[in-house]
């Protein structure tokens, strides 16, 4: 009896000791610390935060966000506002409709290639650059022309059109093609620095290209001859003032009337109105209202050619945004604190 | 058709079985490792830098007192700008080369002139500890052309990596000693 007791204990000593070394390893493999919440341990020189910089005082917000819309676009690249305020949407190998509201209407019109940018014009006709070259369509989505390749590196990023004439922001050269509508390219304008892929080029109520000089930080002023009659804009990561980072601001819109201009900003991410001067007015959206666009370019694999957003002027003084991050077309109203757009109204 | 008697297996001959099975396994590990090298496919640790997300832990983990991980720079991606968010701090007092106005904890990164408005930015491997500080400032504002890569002249090609094991994006492979770097603005030529 003694004998076969000992061997009981000694089974359930094994036992206890085998439970307690799964537990253990299995504690191991389950708490195991991966590094990631634990952080790397290193002090706070290492940090590199501008949670400070995207604080903003909301009462420099001048807009209210009154809609936002899933374009359904895998890669949407450029935006356009067209005839009664039709908003147009270039992306994968399609330009998609909504109106001013930013309610999609139907009839998408198909593309050979991806566009990289497009432009409306007064008549409905539909400019969409295709990297190196431009295409026209007519408001019924039928391609009228396809215009030689303007060179072997040319990028287009961004066009706009006059009465005339329409005007190609090329990336590849760091320069502004002035062309005529029917596609005849008359020349080169300036030479800017663009460090990375957004530059953008805008013609005015006052017959002038507004163009974006972001290595500068500063937006341009030139005639259709290449011209340089003004610029205004400087650096600054402090002050809501000035533009941020090492390229900004990435694209414009002009305002109505020529009161002003809508700027975006990458980095910092941000919409902000100045003058028809270059003075600071106020906030369409601070960076706290791009928290997505922001945690998903941080995402493993992001394409950083849609980091940008673009921009465009709606119908009632509303400012449309494309976030080619999210896929999503945002449009923003006045609110009551922009005194700009009150004194128009009155 | 007459069935085997099941006979007992005893000690011995269950031990010899085992001694059989454990000799023939060893010798086919041999010989797949021999393969290998004879291919030329020996695996060293990689990052891939589309994947990585600047946590720093490249600066800690590695088992190396000084990481095998340092910064890389692509010229052909950079903006040679003039106010590079890698190397100056988000709130310089001046765009010049003073270390109060520098990002990198280490002074690693070294600017050069090279025609208004244009710099030049390299990397002193001798002073980068890997913290991907640099990084993050690249990738907030600029096109990402600062990176991280291990440098295998460093790295003890362990056979668990200390920090592919921390690295929260599992952004750590082993991947062919030929082609031993995941650089950027080269994923397309093969």
């Amino acid at each position: 009896m003694n004998e076969r007791r000992g061997t009981t204990n000694a089974r359930l000593l094994v036992a206890a000791v085998l439970i307690v070394a799964i537990a253990a390893a299995l504690g191991a493999v389950i708490f195991r610390n991966s590094g990631d919440e634990a952080g790397s341990g290193l002090s706070d020189e290492f940090e590199y935060d501008l949670d400070e910089l995207r604080a903003v005082d909301p009462a420099l917000i001048v807009y209210d966000e009154t809609s936002c819309t899933a374009v359904g676009l895998a890669e949407p690249r450029a935006l356009a506002v067209g005839p009664r305020g039709r908003i147009y949407v270039a992306g994968d190998k399609m330009v998609r409709l909504f109106d001013p509201d930013g309610v999609r209407l139907p009839g998408d019109i198909a593309l050979d290639g991806a566009p990289t940018s497009l432009a409306v014009a007064e008549d409905g006709t539909i400019y969409l650059a295709m990297t190196d070259h431009v295409e026209v369509y007519g408001q019924d989505g039928t391609r009228r022309a396809a215009w030689d390749r303007v060179s072997d590196e040319t990028r287009i990023t961004s066009i706009a059109v006059a009465e005339e004439d329409l005007f190609l922001a090329d990336y590849g050269h760091r320069e502004v093609v002035r062309c005529k509508r029917s596609g005849e390219i008359v020349g080169p304008i300036g030479d800017f620095v663009i460090p990375s892929p957004f530059f953008d080029v805008a013609v005015g109520a006052d017959e002038k290209l507004h163009v974006t000089n972001t290595g500068e930080h500063r937006i341009e002023i030139y005639t259709f001859d290449g011209n340089l009659v003004s610029w205004w804009g400087e650096f600054s990561n402090t002050t809501v003032e000035g533009f941020s980072g090492c390229c900004n601001p990435v694209n414009i819109a002009l305002l109505p009337g020529g009161r002003g201009y809508a700027t975006c900003e990458k980095g910092l991410t941000r919409i902000k109105i100045y003058d028809a001067d270059g003075d600071f007015v106020g906030f369409v959206a601070e960076p706290r209202q791009f928290a997505e666009h922001d945690a998903r370019k941080e995402a493993p694999g992001f394409n950083w050619d849609l980091v940008g957003l673009d921009v465009a002027v709606g119908g009632e003084g509303r400012i449309v945004v494309l976030d080619r991050t999210t896929a999503e077309l945002r449009i923003f109203a006045p609110n009551s604190k922009n005194h700009s757009q009150q004194g128009e109204k009155q | 058709m007459t069935e085997k008697p099941n006979r007992p297996i005893n000690r011995r001959a269950l031990l010899q079985t085992f001694g059989r099975v454990l000799v023939v396994g060893g010798l086919g590990l041999v010989g797949a490792r021999a393969l290998k090298l004879g291919s030329g496919r020996e695996l060293v640790w990689q990052l891939d830098p589309h994947k990585c997300v600047a946590c720093g832990n490249c600066a800690t983990y590695c088992v190396r007192e000084e990481s095998a991980v340092k910064c890389v720079h692509t010229f052909a991606m950079c903006g040679y700008c003039k106010l590079c968010t890698g190397y100056f701090d988000p709130e310089p007092l001046s765009l010049e080369t003073g270390a109060e106005n520098e990002l990198c904890p280490t002074g690693a990164i070294k600017r050069r002139f090279v025609e208004d408005p244009y710099f030049e930015y390299t990397i002193d491997e001798a002073l980068c500890v890997g913290c991907a500080k640099c990084v993050k400032g690249c990738r907030a504002f600029g096109n990402g052309s600062l990176y991280l890569q291990v440098r295998h002249d460093r790295c003890k090609n362990c056979n668990q990596c200390s920090i592919a094991a921390a690295c929260p994006s599992n952004a750590f492979s082993r991947i062919s000693a030929d082609s031993a770097y995941l650089l950027k603005g080269s994923e397309h030529q093969g």
